[in-house]
């Protein structure tokens, strides 16, 4: 096991560099120019030439990069262009809010997910089977933009029940229990398409095992079909579970939560790099997807490991 | 030596539905096992062994499965209409089982140990710890070697006869008064199935455990059981001690798969296979099932399905010529 994770923690150190050099050239590519945003266009040439030169843009891309890169390594992420501050401490605090965002929507994911796989494998055909189906294909198929507004019209803007978006209300006083109130919506909206993915895998998960012999010893056993359920058959597909929820959680953080964070105005990652990418601020920008790419890649390490802790036939090697 | 009756199986009819019609996996059985009694259920592949061995238990999955007709007397009541709850509480205390192929038939994820305590948990409501202590205690009686070792094992870790033990000792746990093994030995090579049986044998003997052990290996039953059924087509076609079949068959299927068996008494006297197929279990016939392989047959003997009838004291056969079936070997 230790061995697995040392060399687990070495193969990490390509998979970041290549996805550090991914992300760097990728907002090179996109078009816009930073210096036209903090200048605006009608600065004139020589002004715009040294702030240019200031900030090392006329050299070529790679010196950029290694540059970024030590930089990056160093602790220093730079200076956020729009905000004028250090990007590192930014980055990390709209990190926890998204990953209490994340936490609310993977929480949903895997509850809903998971129970619903195994309602739908141990009813399997039934009615309530065809029915998880076409929720699960249904929120499949909406995105969450869309499922999102479709939410807000709803809850709060028919029914009233929820607010339509923020972290906190304006007025009133500053609780946890409000921060709740706000993350219910988005934490659904965003827990949806998981947990439809979820549900679909555990199902088939369940399934396969509940083929297997030794099912039928465990009741031969005398066991209740509660037990052999949750006990046995749940416990075997877990692996499977848990690779696919580890990756959707990662999706989420990287993916669903930069749209649901928009339509929601939670000001976490997704909703700064909006904004970033909204003001051409390269360095907010840089910073918050190599953030991202980071914490998914650590997260997929997580996944692995715990796949091995809870599966016994490829922990034995 | 006469036993009480235990179990009493009566008109048994487990039938599977499919899209191609209704197969009649157990199709009429009668039987009886007494208490502490070793019977054998013999036949080849598909007459209905397993299918009969886990309707006992109501463990035939279901669909496709189901009981359809009989009646499975066990200590005075009938299992067939006992509630699910009640049922449970019968399976793993009063009737336990061992499989076919054990490593399949153990959680893949499980620690053999837990595998064992769980029952012994289950059933003797001890906690975990006395349970892994009963756990170590059985695999001791079973003569594992370091049983500690071996509880701290995953299945696919140990060799099949290994598994098997685990099996047994599960079975054992809870000093039921039958345990049916299904086609217990059928997975393990030679030397490992001689010393399991002799383990089943030795163990059931000491607590008065009745056994039914199918098979479709008359060295098996030969060494294991004091009584033998023989099954044909979802039905028992002759039920005696095992001296008097090995003796004297009186059914003419246990005459083709006696002489299909090599053995010692008959060295050098060639093997004679037995021709044709058994019938679909979809599509058997309304006379005897046996009547298209039977070297004896008659017209008579495609009118209806003979009987199970006692034929001689103390054993039945099926045949409506069981004096010509095959004669003093």
């Amino acid at each position: 096991m230790l061995r697995f994770l040392a060399w687990r923690l070495l193969f990490l150190i390509p998979v970041l560099l290549g996805a550090s050099a991914v992300v760097f050239t990728l907002i090179q590519l996109a078009p816009g120019d930073p210096i036209d945003v903090l200048m605006g266009v009608f600065a004139s040439p020589e002004a715009r030439e040294a702030l240019r030169a200031k900030y090392g843009l006329n050299d070529p891309a790679y010196v950029q990069y290694f540059r970024w890169l030590w930089h990056i390594l160093q602790g220093d992420w730079g200076v956020s262009i729009q905000q004028r501050r250090p990007v590192l401490p930014l980055v990390m605090e709209k990190f926890w809010i998204t990953m209490l965002l994340t936490g609310a929507a993977g929480l949903f994911a895997i509850v809903v997910g998971v129970g619903a796989g195994v309602i739908a494998a141990v009813k399997q055909n039934s009615l309530t089977d065809r029915l998880i189906l076409l929720v699960s294909v249904f929120s499949l198929s909406m995105p969450a933009y869309w499922l999102g507004l479709v939410f807000i019209f709803l809850f709060s803007v028919t029914l009233g029940w929820l607010p339509t978006g923020g972290m906190r209300s304006f007025m009133g006083e500053k609780s946890n229990l409000d921060v709740l109130e706000h993350m219910i919506m988005p934490g659904v909206v965003a827990g949806l398409t998981p947990a439809a993915i979820i549900a679909r895998v555990a199902r088939a998960a369940m399934l396969e095992g509940m083929r297997l012999d030794y099912m039928t010893a465990l009741r031969a056993k005398g066991l209740s079909e509660r037990a052999v359920i949750l006990r046995h058959a749940l416990r075997n597909a877990l692996p499977t579970i848990v690779n696919m929820t580890g990756l959707q959680i990662g999706y989420l953080i990287l993916g669903a939560a930069l749209f649901v964070e928009i339509i929601f105005s939670w000001p976490g990652l997704g909703y700064e790099i909006y904004k970033s990418v909204i003001g051409r601020d390269m360095p907010m920008m840089l910073g918050l997807v190599l953030f991202s790419t980071i914490v998914f890649v650590l997260l997929n390490l997580l996944v692995d490991v715990l796949y091995r802790v809870i599966n016994p036939r490829v922990r034995a090697d | 030596m006469e036993h009480a009756e235990l179990l009493r199986v009566e008109g048994l009819k487990t039938w599977f539905h499919s899209r191609h019609g209704v197969a009649k996996a157990v199709d009429g059985i009668d039987f009886s096992i007494g208490e502490g009694e070793h019977v054998g259920l013999v036949g080849e592949s598909g007459s209905g062994k397993s299918v009969t061995a886990l309707s006992i238990l109501r463990l035939v999955r279901d669909p496709p499965g189901r009981i359809v007709d009989g009646r499975i007397l066990f200590e005075g009541r009938d299992l067939l209409s006992l509630s699910d709850e009640q049922m449970r509480r019968i399976r793993g205390r009063r009737i336990s089982m061992v499989f076919q192929d054990p490593a399949s038939h153990l959680d893949p994820v499980m620690k053999v140990g837990d595998w064992i305590a769980e029952a012994v948990a289950l059933h003797k409501g001890t906690n975990r710890k006395e349970a892994i202590a009963e756990a170590v205690r059985l695999l001791q009686v079973l003569k594992v070697p370091s049983p500690r070792d071996v509880l701290h094992a995953y299945p696919f870790q140990l060799s099949g006869g290994m598994c098997q033990r685990i099996l047994i000792a599960t079975a054992i746990a809870t000093e039921p008064v039958l345990i049916i093994a299904d086609e217990a030995t059928s997975a393990l090579d030679v030397t490992v199935q001689a010393s399991i049986l002799r383990t089943l044998g030795e163990l059931t003997e000491n607590i008065g455990t009745a056994v039914l052990l199918t098979t479709h290996n008359m060295r098996v039953v030969r060494k294991a059981c004091s009584r033998v059924m023989v099954m044909y087509a979802g039905r028992v076609v002759e039920d005696c001690r095992t001296e008097h079949l090995f003796e004297r068959p009186m059914h003419p299927y246990t005459v083709g798969l006696l002489n299909a068996v090599p053995s010692l008494d008959r060295v050098g006297r060639p093997l004679i296979p037995m021709l044709g197929e058994p019938p679909l279990p979809t599509a058997t016939p309304p006379g005897c099932a046996f009547f298209a392989r039977c070297p004896i047959r008659r017209p008579i003997c495609q009118e209806k399905r003979p009987p199970l009838l006692e034929v001689a004291p103390g054993r039945s056969s099926a045949c409506l010529f069981p004096e010509e079936a095959g004669g003093a070997r």
